[in-house]
């Protein structure tokens, strides 16, 4: 009966040890930051403001990647991992809606041209 | 018989059976993404860009393991999250190519039509060559036609005061005059018909370029679409038809300063606009040259995004702002 205390005891120290290993050993996801800073710049550089659809997943891009720092400042990796990746699928995202816009406009502008040769014919 | 469940075991049957119910329902993130990937997968996106879709596919399924795992947990929300994204970057990818598509459809079409035209131009650029070499020859022979009429008007008034002449001799100066003014008047016409014919050349160079007079010059405006490929600077087969019409333009009107400027939106590094408008303006240039415009008349520059001539915030601004301008000087070269 008096070894059961002593067994609990161990036990919850083993566990609240391995707990704290576990948090400690999920390293810093510095590639996963570095990409996803990398993409939020891009879609940026490439106009994704000025693009409505593009321009929310850009600003939803920019605030993730503000938490996931903080994250990582606490030392939450785990979590600042997951919240990086939520991050550069927004930033994708709005890469990939502002290249969209600007192939419709495009083809829009050669479809005119089209349009002005047939009346002048 | 004894039943299998009394009434004694229902305070704890009751939450089990709740909780199965509640696990069946998904969160909405998960259902947004079920709802993207329907969405995409019977899209374009299946013909054009099937690897999105399949990277899209994969990250639905890693969310619906996530799912059966602990419905209710913080996990299964960030990856139904990132599947959504992922659908919609595949059908945002596909919008791309369809568009790309459509635009080399566009140019094609361009390429046919504007061909039937060059043909037509090359036709009446024959014709106003022969006119101008003869309205060259004709130039010099209407002014001493018009000086010799203006004697023979004058010797014939003296003439005719003096009484030198009989009636019949004054009858045939008289005609002499008569056919020597109708010369001169069908001289005239045929010059007016060969500024007509220089005319419509223009014109039918407005069809595919925007040409508009400004101080600095004629400016024949091309947009950037016609010309190259996103990126490039290598000329478009379109681009060369839309270019022979500019050529027959400007051999047209020889003896003055050209000046080809490559223009860029905003978009992207100014170090790499500068580069990219320089070449395309060098690409248009050598064109231009290879078409027989003297290679000492014209210049090439890049602009960049330094002039632009409409809103880089929309789409359809940058779109404007990506074009080559060649500018013809409203004077003669020294």
């Amino acid at each position: 009966m008096t070894s059961l205390p002593v067994r609990l005891r161990s036990v919850f120290s083993l566990l609240a040890i391995a707990a704290t290993t576990a948090c400690a050993s999920v390293p810093l996801p510095q590639d996963r930051l570095t990409s996803s800073e990398s993409s939020v710049r891009a879609a940026s550089e490439m106009g994704a403001e000025d693009e409505p659809r593009a321009a929310l997943h850009l600003k939803l891009a920019q605030e993730q990647l503000a938490t996931a720092k903080q994250l990582i400042a606490d030392g939450e990796h785990a979590r600042a991992d997951i919240v990086l990746q939520r991050a550069l699928a927004d930033s994708e995202l709005a890469l990939a809606l502002t290249k969209e816009a600007d192939a419709i406009e495009e083809a829009a502008t050669v479809h005119k041209e089209v349009l002005a040769l047939r009346s002048a014919d | 018989m004894k039943p299998v469940l009394s009434i004694l075991h229902l305070p704890f049957a009751l939450p089990l059976l709740f909780t199965a119910a509640c696990a069946t329902v998904a969160p909405p993130e998960l259902v947004e993404a079920r709802q993207s990937y329907a969405r995409a997968s019977t899209g374009p996106a299946q013909q054009l860009d099937p690897a999105a879709l399949h990277e899209a596919k994969t990250a639905l399924d890693v969310a619906e393991d996530e799912f059966k795992r602990d419905a209710t947990g913080q996990r299964v929300k960030d990856r139904a999250y990132i599947a959504d994204r992922m659908a919609r970057i595949a059908e945002s990818r596909a919008g791309v190519v369809h568009a790309n598509n459509n635009a080399d459809r566009s140019r094609a079409l361009m390429s046919t039509l504007a061909a039937k035209q060059y043909a037509d131009l090359k036709t009446t650029r024959a014709a106003l060559d022969q006119t101008r070499n003869r309205d060259r020859r004709t130039h010099e022979e209407l002014q001493k036609a018009e000086l010799e009429l203006r004697e023979a008007a004058t010797a014939l008034e003296e003439a005719r005061a003096k009484g030198a002449l009989t009636t019949a001799e004054l009858a045939e100066k008289q005609t002499e005059i008569e056919l020597a003014e109708q010369a001169l008047k069908t001289e005239r016409e045929a010059r007016l018909d060969a500024e007509a014919r220089a005319k419509e050349a223009l014109n039918s160079l407005a069809a595919m370029a925007q040409v508009k007079e400004e101080p600095r010059g004629v400016v024949i405006t091309l947009s950037g679409a016609v010309l190259f490929a996103s990126g490039k600077h290598v000329l478009l087969p379109a681009a060369r038809v839309a270019l022979d019409n500019v050529a027959s333009v400007l051999l047209a009107n020889p003896d003055r300063e050209i000046v080809v400027e490559g223009h860029t939106d905003s978009q992207g590094a100014d170090s790499f606009n500068t580069v990219l408008a320089k070449d395309r303006a060098a690409s248009v240039r050598v064109y231009l040259v290879d078409k027989g415009v003297p290679p000492e008349v014209i210049s090439a520059v890049g602009m960049g995004s330094t002039r632009p001539i409409a809103d880089n915030k929309t789409a359809e601004g940058r779109a404007n702002n990506r074009r080559v301008e060649i500018i013809v000087s409203p004077a003669e070269r020294k």
